[in-house]
């Protein structure tokens, strides 16, 4: 109550002090409008003092009483700056704008009028004393117009005496005197003749042009408006004070009415205090709720953000961070379809326009861009509702990016381990199928060569036995190829310099290329030696260089090797999860500038019988990774439709460089005829029957079991001792490693040699705790059997 | 003793009578001598470093001693046209700066009636230091030396009038007083040399002073270029710039009107006319003679001229520009 009275009372202080001021301004503007009055005036006296100055300075010129240009200059030049004075003192006095425009037209013609007379009267001056010496050297110079001369001198003097005297103007310019023709005469006389006048016009000019009379003109003037201005000033002052009087008045009685409301409403101020309390309780409550809503929608870990058609009203901290803001005023105000990327922006942009329709967006995959340019992708969900009689839509984001790379990862992982397993699957089937033609074969290829060694070398049969044999070549050969792909065949490692190699197998290389074709080699001398099966590298290599070969008409291949590390990472997509283990490695390289490959053939060039030449049996690039596979290495490709491809075989380094015993394990090489009992197991009749005779040929008692167990039987009860057991690997009831275990146990010293389709370090690792006397490969000729056997026993 | 007084008082009084003796009635002399002209200096101060920066030109290359090098070359450049911005060559002879404050306006054509708009013309020129008053406070206003300079000087602090006001405050101070002729004038007799005199004398007889008076010996009217015989029959030239006042007034009459140039310093400033065209002083003056007074001027006579010539370049810093011998200026 008492602090509402004290600030009326203010007020009304204030209100006075106000009427006060506006008084003494009043005052002020009439004391400085007189000051400026003064200042006008005397402003113009003086440019009439200039004015009449400087036609006095022309004429002391004229009658040589001064003899320099410097005081008429000044004046001339303070007469100037006397207008600019003047313009500054009444240019907002607009009614004497035109007067002054008189004024400074007349100063302009007054200026020039000075400027003209000053060059002017130097030349007339000049000409005139100049005139007599000039007269003199010419009648010097022309003394047969001596008289003419004189009387024309005179005549120009008569004249400069009486400029009036046109006649003598007319005798003097019409002259036909010879000595005219003389430039420098008729330049004076022209001078002394015109110039006279021409200084004469440019005083009459300064002093005629009306400066001081257009001042006084102008002074009068703004008298007459000095004097309205002063009458229309004193009218306003009472206007003035009578208002005041009468704002005083009302401020009175304001200040009556305050009391009396004061009074009045003191009355209620106690229902207002509660009023107030209860209003206060409210606020407090709905500033709980609200602190409360904004905190749910600071913790929400998804974007809110809500617009009103594409122009942010709202963003949560969730939102500024999404989008990489620092503060929320960052994104407020902006549009929205800013930050969403160029792809989805005209859909999104559609929707916006849309939303008038519609009061609710599905869930919605878009992509968003942040504010350094970085993508991101966002399910949003939009819903509108209505704000001050306006439809708002709060949307929903939630950024599902790394959500969708662990889909996609998941997916390519699932996908490469399907094709692993279907490969692995592939290899069983392949080796299986390789196994029983192994076995076959070697009943045909025995057979044969029994009926081989039974004919006469005459026999025109030989020769179809010799074909056939050929053919079975051909046929283990095809096998040595399914059993490479799933990891099982023939095996000798040893340690191979593959630069030697390749520059072993460069002439055979160069031979097998197209005419057009050339081999560049870029082979590392220094290459460290890998533990491998030299045949089975020649053949990946082979294999490769004839691809490339056959993939491009005419161009290079480049053949390289070297060594190189590799990742983790990097192997896993060189391999089919065959497990190698990063490091370092030496690598042979064949790039071709062929055909290339897309990505749908290279996924599949591994894939057995696959092939996309007319003439492939599509075993070479699956027997190629069976081989690596077996060696434990990886394959690198990398081809482009149209530019080329480029195949990079990998072999572990073994730094340990311990040279690896070849296999099969050191046999002697004693070859001589010998004889003993040799115990032949294996499942196959026929089989047995073609080793059987094989045996029998070598001049060996042959014991015969068609499984392990019936083969532990034989052994024992056999009466002669058993020099060598002949070993199949898989059989029935008891296979051979089983066989062997137990044949151990009768004799330790039992010396048994495997017979097998599977590569000798296969068998090695199979019985890496026994020491076995030898391993035959399946299928096996005569020769080849004679000579282990015959080591052996 | 009254002879003592007697003799002190014919002393006294022959003293008197040869100081009288001596000094010149200035009424009657179409020269006269230069006197201070009282500035603020506070403005001067930041003039004197607007009048050396180079930042007032467009590329920051040259400043207003680009073309007047109060130095070596008497406040010109001794070319006979000035190079401005990126080699660009002005359209007529740079005069001196010095005493340009008495002149009664800038440029050869008088276009500009102050030395403020003279700061302007050249600020501004294509072929000078082509800026802009926009570009020019861009780079001068954050400069902290020049807030300090400005503080006093300008109430808006450093603005395109402040500088401009500023220069023509310290042009003004860029006066060469109290030259041997100055001396002379005030009454010091000996202050010349008696061949010095003759020159003076030759001056005033052929009617230089019809033009070359006052106190900057020139600089306070417009003359026609070919009063007695035509300049530009005898060198015809198509530019512009040899139009004079006319390029100003568009007056028929202004044609071939240019602004009378001082002889201060005259010895210090080759070339010489608008056009550069004449390097030595004596043949200039022989010109001068046929063009525009109408006369031969014979050589003896140049000479004694140019000895009186050489009286009136006066003294800047305490230093005389007078050259130490004459032909070396």
């Amino acid at each position: 109550m008492q602090n509402i009275t004290v600030k009326w009372h203010l007020a009304v202080v204030v209100l006075i002090l106000l009427a006060l001021l506006i008084i003494m301004r009043m005052n002020d503007f009439h004391h400085s409008s007189e000051i400026n009055y003064q200042k006008i005036h005397a402003a113009l006296e003086h440019e009439i003092r200039l004015d009449a100055e400087s036609e006095l300075n022309m004429l002391m010129l004229l009658n040589r009483h001064i003899y320099h240009y410097d005081q008429l200059t000044a004046s001339t030049h303070r007469l100037q700056q006397g207008m600019f004075k003047i313009d500054h003192l009444i240019h907002n006095i607009a009614i004497l704008s035109k007067y002054f425009e008189r004024v400074q037209a007349s100063v302009d013609i007054q200026t020039h009028a000075i400027n003209d007379f000053k060059s002017d009267l130097g030349v007339l001056i000049n000409s005139q004393r100049y005139f007599a010496t000039f007269i003199k050297m010419l009648i010097n110079q022309y003394p047969q117009h001596t008289m003419a001369l004189r009387i024309y001198s005179e005549n120009v003097y008569q004249y400069l005496l009486q400029p009036d005297d046109e006649h003598l103007k007319k005798v003097l310019t019409q002259s036909d005197e010879k000595f005219l023709d003389i430039p420098e005469l008729t330049r004076h006389v022209h001078i002394l003749l015109t110039y006279g006048q021409r200084v004469q016009g440019s005083i009459e000019v300064a002093v005629n042009c009306g400066t001081a009379e257009n001042i006084q003109k102008l002074s009068k003037h703004f008298d007459m408006q000095y004097e309205h201005d002063l009458k229309v000033q004193n009218l306003q002052k009472y206007a003035l004070k009578a208002m005041i009087i009468l704002l005083l008045i009302y401020l009175s009685f304001l200040a009556w009415r305050v009391v009396s409301l004061i009074q009045e409403k003191s009355k209620n101020h106690n229902e207002l205090l509660k009023v107030k309390s209860q209003l206060e309780e409210k606020v407090h409550d709905l500033s709980k709720l609200e602190q409360r809503l904004r905190k749910l929608f600071d913790v929400i870990p998804d974007a809110v953000i809500v617009h009103q058609y594409g122009r942010c009203l709202f963003a949560n901290p969730a939102a500024i961070k999404m989008y990489g803001h620092k503060k929320n005023d960052d994104l407020v105000g902006k549009n929205v379809l800013k930050y969403i990327h160029k792809d989805d922006r005209s859909q999104v942009a559609q929707r916006i326009r849309d939303s008038k329709q519609v009061d609710r967006v599905p869930l919605l995959l878009e992509k968003h861009v942040r504010l350094d340019g970085s993508i991101f992708f966002v399910e949003a969900q939009g819903v509108s509702f209505e704000e001050d009689g306006k439809q708002v839509w709060v949307v929903l984001l939630h950024d599902v990016t790394q959500r969708l790379q662990e889909e996609k990862e998941s997916l390519a992982l699932k996908s490469a381990m399907e094709h692993s397993q279907r490969l692995e699957s592939l290899g069983v089937l392949a080796g299986g199928i390789a196994h029983d033609f192994n076995n076959l074969l070697s009943v045909i290829m025995g057979n044969v060569e029994l009926i081989k060694h039974g004919v006469t070398p005459s026999n025109e049969v030989k020769k179809y036995i010799g074909n056939t044999l050929k053919a079975t070549d051909k046929a283990a050969g095809l096998c040595q190829q399914m059993l490479a792909y799933s990891g099982r065949g023939q095996f000798i490692v040893q340690a191979v310099q593959l630069t030697s190699l390749i520059q072993d197998t460069a002439e055979l290389l160069q031979v097998s290329m197209k005419k057009n074709i050339t081999i560049h080699y870029d082979l590392n001398e220094s290459l460290p030696r890998v533990q491998v099966d030299q045949s089975q590298i020649q053949q990946i290599i082979l294999n490769l260089m004839t691809n490339a070969n056959e993939s491009m008409e005419s161009g290079s291949i480049v053949c390289r090797t070297g060594v190189c590390h590799v990742s983790h990472d990097a192997l896993k997509d060189m391999t089919y999860d065959w497990g190698v283990e990063a490091g370092d490695f030496v690598f042979v390289e064949v790039q071709d500038q062929g055909c290339g490959m897309d990505q749908k053939t290279l996924n599949k060039i591994f894939d057995p019988f696959f092939t996309t030449k007319f003439t492939g049996r599509g075993l070479g690039m699956s027997a190629v990774l069976g081989i690596v596979r077996a060696h434990h290495g990886a394959l690198d490709v990398h081809s482009e439709v149209g530019k080329g491809t480029c195949f990079r075989l990998l072999l572990p380094w073994d730094k340990t460089n311990n040279p690896s015993e070849n296999m099969p394990l050191d046999v002697k090489t004693d070859k001589g005829r010998k004889q003993g009992t040799v115990l032949l197991v294996d499942d196959e009749a026929m089989i047995r029957d073609v080793a059987c005779q094989m045996l029998e040929n070598m001049g060996l008692k042959v014991l015969q079991a068609e499984d392990g167990l019936e083969a532990v039987e034989v052994y024992q009860s056999s009466d002669v001792p058993i020099g060598m057991v002949l070993l199949d690997m898989t059989m029935p009831k008891m296979d051979g490693k089983a066989c062997f275990v137990a044949l151990k146990k009768i004799n330790p010293d039992v010396r048994v040699v495997i017979s097998s389709g599977y590569h000798a370090s296969e068998i090695q690792a199979e019985f890496s705790e026994y020491s076995l006397a030898a391993v035959v490969q399946k299928p096996y000729k005569y020769e080849k059997l004679k000579d282990i056997v015959m080591s052996v026993l | 003793m009254l002879k003592f007084y007697a003799k002190l008082c014919g002393v006294w009084v022959g003293m008197l009578w040869s100081q009288v003796a001596w000094s010149l009635d200035l009424s009657i002399e179409p020269i006269q001598p230069i006197q201070v002209i009282n500035t603020n200096p506070a403005k001067v101060s930041l003039g004197k470093k607007l009048f050396f920066d180079t930042r007032l030109s467009h590329d920051n290359s040259i400043n207003c001693a680009h073309c007047h090098d109060l130095t070596h070359a008497g406040g010109a450049d001794h070319l006979k046209y000035s190079f401005g911005v990126e080699g660009r060559e002005g359209a007529v002879n740079s005069p001196t700066v010095f005493n340009a404050a008495l002149n009664f306006s800038q440029f050869w054509d008088g276009r500009a009636a102050t030395l403020e708009e003279q700061v302007n013309g050249s600020v501004n020129n294509h072929a000078e230091m082509a800026s802009n008053w926009e570009e020019i406070l861009r780079k001068l206003q954050p400069d902290k030396d020049y807030q300090k300079l400005a503080a006093p000087v300008c109430k808006q602090g450093l603005d395109a009038d402040c500088i401009r006001r500023s220069i023509a405050e310290y042009e003004k101070t860029l006066l060469t007083l109290d030259s041997r002729f100055d001396q002379y004038l005030r009454g010091h007799e000996s202050a010349i040399t008696a061949e010095e005199k003759h020159g003076y004398h030759l001056f005033k007889l052929y009617g230089c002073v019809a033009c070359h008076q006052g106190r900057n010996v020139g600089g306070n009217l417009y003359q026609v270029l070919g009063v007695m015989a035509n300049y530009f029959d005898d060198f015809p030239s198509n530019d512009k710039a040899s139009l004079g006042r006319f390029n100003v007034t568009g007056d028929e009459e202004d044609k071939h009107k240019f602004k009378v140039p001082s002889l201060r310093l005259v010895v210090l400033t080759p070339p010489y006319f608008h056009d550069g065209r004449i390097e030595k002083l004596d043949e200039t003056i022989r010109s001068m003679g046929k063009y525009q007074l109408g006369r031969q001027i014979p050589d003896q006579d140049i000479a004694s001229i140019i000895h009186f010539l050489y009286t009136l370049p006066g003294i800047y810093q305490g230093k005389s520009l007078e050259p130490v011998k004459q032909g070396q200026e």
